[in-house]
Parts: structure tokens; sequence; C-alpha cells
């Protein structure tokens, strides 16, 4: 929370809203209309990355330093709470109201960072509606999903990140998996937050799905090389390979519900 | 090596060191087989060609082991002969950069996309990282360069190739790659396949076989350059032959591996006294006791409990470390 509570600013409705973190744009283009944003970061308009690259479009991009934010003349200012620590400080001292967020671990925090700057914006009921319209959609897919679930089979699932990295409990991945009728095994291996597995261990647990960024699929990494093991075809020949835009993963935010929603549909054919 | 320094010491014959190491090395080799992550037992894995535990062994353990073996071999060799030609105890391809060089051949490779347009390009970026950085080591430091002069080209290779990693990294947009690059460079032979093995095997074989090729020259140029010019060596070829092979055999070993570092320094210095002190034979002997510490590094690093496993060229650094400060401590009392 920054300088102001947002109960204060409740009632307000700024008007030139400056955000310097990736998954703060995504969040407040939600809400917003773009007429009501003074600056985003440079990376909100790469559809590389932003789930609002279009919408970005035609707004002012900048760095996030303290003079880029001061030239914006900002009324609100909103950012992630481990990036451009030095404007966030800056900024609450200089009276101008801030808001930070930390990374969501799971659908719960998402509502809330919706609540939270709904609230500093002015849009309650539209925050509101974007929730709902969350909440239903992760119902329908636990409604849609097939008696196995219901009799409590998960499918067994990693999340296989980059260098051997499997997010455990306590990780918005974790969260992601649970809402598409996955049983997370790094979870119930015991790993919490992130940890590294190797090559023995995953033949070892047999997943019935593997789960792949996007990125990581597809451009060269050094480590990206070990998804083409050939101990993980001999081994494991009937495992499903689900890939997600990276896109979407990247924040926690409304668009994460399109993940849940590939799972669900890549697992239940 | 002063004549006199040479015949105080007592030699062990060949056969009995060459048996002692092959043994060594053979157990070692069947022990790196048999320690995972997982507990195995090899005799099923051996009779059931198609359990997890055969995957496991054939496909996961036994590149392991053998990128071990020849990673490690070649970086004793390495160092052997590099300590050998320029006569200095102190080279070895990690402190003079040649594998810094290597690594950053290899990862400009991995993000350029060449890497994944043909395989073949990550061994030779490699290669030609590592063929730049001996040559600008030759360059900077010439034939005849003192201790000082050396370690300081070999500091200067390795800003060099340090900058040239950090500027990939600092354009990197991904962060994961940005990760896979760090954990990359800290060396490791966890998780690969034989895709590696064959990629790095025909250079690695090249570049031993050229510095095995001089053993003798290398003994003759013990006695000084003169001396062994009047015996008969050619100093060019010579000189071609040892930036070549170091290249190919150093740069295919860190492109498949990343960087490991100081085999090639602790290891010739323990076997030196048992080969009579001369670099020719000393070559041999490095190869296999390379080959035994790297595979025992990697067999700790997978034996340590630690929640993330330990880096291999981690461990190698810890271990080499302080080894060269001793030297250097040794070399001083000398220069003083």
């Amino acid at each position: 929370m920054g300088a102001l509570d947002a109960a204060e600013l409740k009632s307000s409705s700024p008007q030139r809203i400056v955000s310097i973190n990736l998954c703060t744009d995504e969040l407040l283009l939600q809400l917003v209309g773009p007429e009501r944003v003074a600056a985003l970061t440079k990376f909100s308009a790469d559809p590389e990355v932003s789930t609002v690259a279009s919408q970005a479009k035609n707004i002012k991009q900048i760095k996030g330093g303290i003079e880029d934010v001061q030239a914006c003349g900002p009324d609100l200012l909103v950012g992630g709470r481990f990036s451009h620590k030095e404007t966030l400080r800056f900024f609450e001292h200089s009276g101008t109201p801030v808001l930070t967020f930390r990374l969501p671990k799971n659908f719960e925090d998402i509502y809330a960072d919706i609540r939270k700057l709904a609230g500093a914006v002015g849009e309650t009921e539209k925050g509101e509606a974007i929730i709902g319209g969350m909440q239903a959609d992760l119902a329908a897919f636990k409604k849609d999903s097939p008696p196995f679930v219901k009799r409590g089979i998960l499918k067994k699932a990693f999340f296989f990140q980059s260098g051997g990295v499997v997010p455990g409990s306590g990780t918005f991945e974790n969260a992601i998996m649970e809402a598409a009728g996955l049983e997370n095994l790094a979870a119930t291996m015991g790993i919490r937050d992130y940890g590294s597995l190797s090559l023995e261990k995953l033949i070892e647990m047999k997943p019935d799905v593997l789960i792949f960024s996007s990125d990581q699929k597809q451009k060269p990494t050094v480590r990206g090389e070990v998804l083409n093991h050939p101990a993980i075809r001999k081994a494991l020949p009937q495992v499903k390979n689900v890939i997600l835009p990276s896109t979407i993963l990247i924040c926690g935010s409304p668009a994460s519900i399109e993940a849940v929603r590939i799972l669900v549909k890549e697992t239940n054919p | 090596m002063t004549p006199k320094s040479r015949s105080s010491v007592k030699e062990t014959p060949a056969w009995f060191l060459y048996g002692l190491l092959g043994t060594a090395l053979g157990v070692i080799f069947l022990w790196s087989l048999n320690v995972g992550p997982i507990k195995i037992p090899l005799w099923n894995a051996l009779f059931h060609p198609s359990s997890d535990g055969a995957f496991i062994l054939w496909d996961i353990r036994l590149p392991r082991a053998i990128l071990g073996l020849l990673v490690g071999a070649t970086l004793g060799l390495a160092g052997a002969a590099m300590q050998g030609f320029l006569r200095n105890p102190l080279a070895e391809p990690g402190v003079l950069g040649v594998t810094g060089g290597a690594a950053l051949g290899a990862v400009l490779v991995f993000y350029t996309g060449l890497a994944s347009a043909f395989s073949l390009a990550l061994p030779l970026g490699g290669i030609l990282g590592a063929f730049l950085s001996v040559l600008l080591l030759y360059l900077f430091a010439g034939r005849l360069a003192n201790v000082q002069t050396l370690i300081l080209a070999g500091v200067a290779i390795n800003v060099i190739a340090f900058s040239g990693t950090s500027l990939v990294l600092n354009l990197t947009k991904d962060p994961y790659a940005v990760l896979d690059i760090v954990f990359w460079q800290m060396g490791s032979l966890a998780d690969r396949s034989f895709t590696h093995v064959f990629l790095a095997l025909p250079f690695i074989l090249i570049g031993w076989g050229w510095l095995f090729w001089d053993r003798r020259a290398l003994d003759a140029l013990s006695l000084g350059e003169e001396t062994a010019a009047s015996l008969g060596v050619d100093l060019k070829a010579l000189r071609l032959r040892m930036i070549l092979g170091t290249a190919l055999c150093v740069g295919a070993a860190v492109s498949v591996c990343g960087s490991i570092g100081f085999v090639g320094l602790v290891v010739p210095h323990l076997l030196r006294p048992f080969v009579g002190h001369e670099p020719g034979k000393l070559l041999g002997v490095s190869a296999l006791g390379g080959a035994i510490l790297l595979l025992l590094a990697d067999i700790a690093v997978r034996l340590i409990p630690s929640i993330v496993e330990l880096k291999l060229g981690v461990v190698t650094s810890l271990i080499g470390a302080p080894f060269f400060i001793l030297l250097i401590f040794q070399m001083r009392r000398k220069l003083l």
C-alpha cells in the first residue's frame, strides 16, 4: 500500500494515471479508458509480452525513472512492489497518491488487486463486473470437467520452466493448474514456491501432462532443449505436452483465465 | 626445469601410473552411473530394456558420465599442454580465458538462433571463441612471456569474454533466457543426452590428437626454444597445433557443458612429480587425472544434499581457487 489508503482514494477520480509495471499496465487498461492514462511502461505495447498491446499503442510509454514520471504530471502512480522502488518512494514522499501491488499467488489475490485499483480510480462497479466474470468462468470450467475430476482422480502435471525449475505450492502457476483440475506434482513432492526438478525425478513421477510456456518451446534457450530429451520421449510416450502463450503467464490478471481455459481444453479431449 | 631438479625426482613407472589411473577411472565411471536423485537397481536396468530404470541409465546417466570423462580429460590434457608449451605452471584454459572465450562463442550462437538452425553451430561457436582467445593470448603474451605478463593477458581475455557475455545478458529481453545463460555459465553435466556427446566428440578427439602429437616436442621445449629448434622441432608448426588443438577440444567441451574451471590447473600439478617433470609424459596422465577429478566432482554435486543441485563449475572452482592461491604463494617465494 502506498502513501494513501485505497479507501481515501475511493471517491476520487484520477485523470492522469501513470503505471510503471507491466502487470499494473494490464490491470489499469481493464478498468479505465486510455484517455485517463498518462503513461504506461515501454513493455505495454509489445505484443510479445503484453496482453493489452493494441489498447496501449497510442499511450505514451516511459521507462519508469523519477524524471520520466514527473514529466507526466501524474495524479495517481501505480506499480509493482519490486520494480522502480526509488520512483515509488520519491512520489510517496512528494504527496502523489501511489499504489503498489504484490505478485498474486492465487485468484483471490487477483480479485483483491482488481478491487484495490478499481477503488482508487473510482471504477468499483467495473471491477466487480470483471471479478464476477472471472469467477463465472472458473466455475464453468469446474462444471465442464469430465467425470474423473469429480471422482477426485486428477491428471498429474508438471509446469516445466526454464532450467528445470518447477513451480510448487503457493505459486500462481499452481493456482492455474488447480483451477484447470490438474494435480501439480511439484506441490505433491513438497516443493513450495519454486524448486528444481531433475529429469530422473520427472520420469519417476510419471506425469500425464507437461506444461510449457511458449517462448521456452519456440525460442532457442540453452536449457530449453532439455524438453526434447530422448529419455522423456522414451519413458513417457503418452505424456501430453501443453504449450501456454507466455504473454498470459507473465502477470496474474483477468487474462490468466485464458491459461486455465487452454489447460482444460487440451487435457480433456 | 633444470636437469638437477629432474634427476632428483624418482619417476614412477609409466605402466604402473597408467594402470592405477585407468583402474580408478573405470571404477569412478561405474560409480557415476550409479549416482542420481532416484535409486535404480543397475541389474534391473540392464535386463529390462524398456523400464524407467533403463531409460534413466542409458539416456540420462550414461551420456552424463561419458561427457564427464571427455570434458575432464580435455581440461586436464589442455592444462598440461598449455603449461608445457608456455613453460608456465599457472597456464590453464580457465585462468587464461580460453574457457571464457568458448562460453561467449557458444552463448552468442544460442541467442542469435544459429544453434537452432543447425546443431553443429554450437560446438563451432565454442571452438571459434576458444580459438580467438588462444590467439589473443599468444599475441598478448608472446612466446617468452613471464608469469606476470601471461596472467595479465589471461585477465584481459577473461574480462573481454565476461563483458561480451554481460552484453548478451543485457540485450536479452526474455528473463528466462537471462537465467538460462547465467546457469549455463556455471557449468553442468546435468540432463545432457547423447546428442551432446556426438556433437562434441569428433572435435574433442581431433583436438586431443593434435595436442598428443607434440608430446616429444614439449619435452625438447622444456630445455629452451633454441635447444628445441636445434633438436629439429618446428616451433611455428608446434605453436599452430597447440592453438588449434586447445581451441578444438576446449571449445567443443565448453559448448556442451558450460564453463568448468581449474581442472586443467590442479590435475597437472598433482601428477607432475610422478612423471619426473617431463611435460610430454604429463599429457596422458593429466587426461586420465582430469577425467577422474571431473567425474568425482560430478558425483559430489549429486551426493551433496541441497535444494537446488549444485553446479559442477561452481564445485571445481571452489576446489581450484584455493589451489591457485597456494601456487601463487609458492611462485612469489621463487620470484622474490
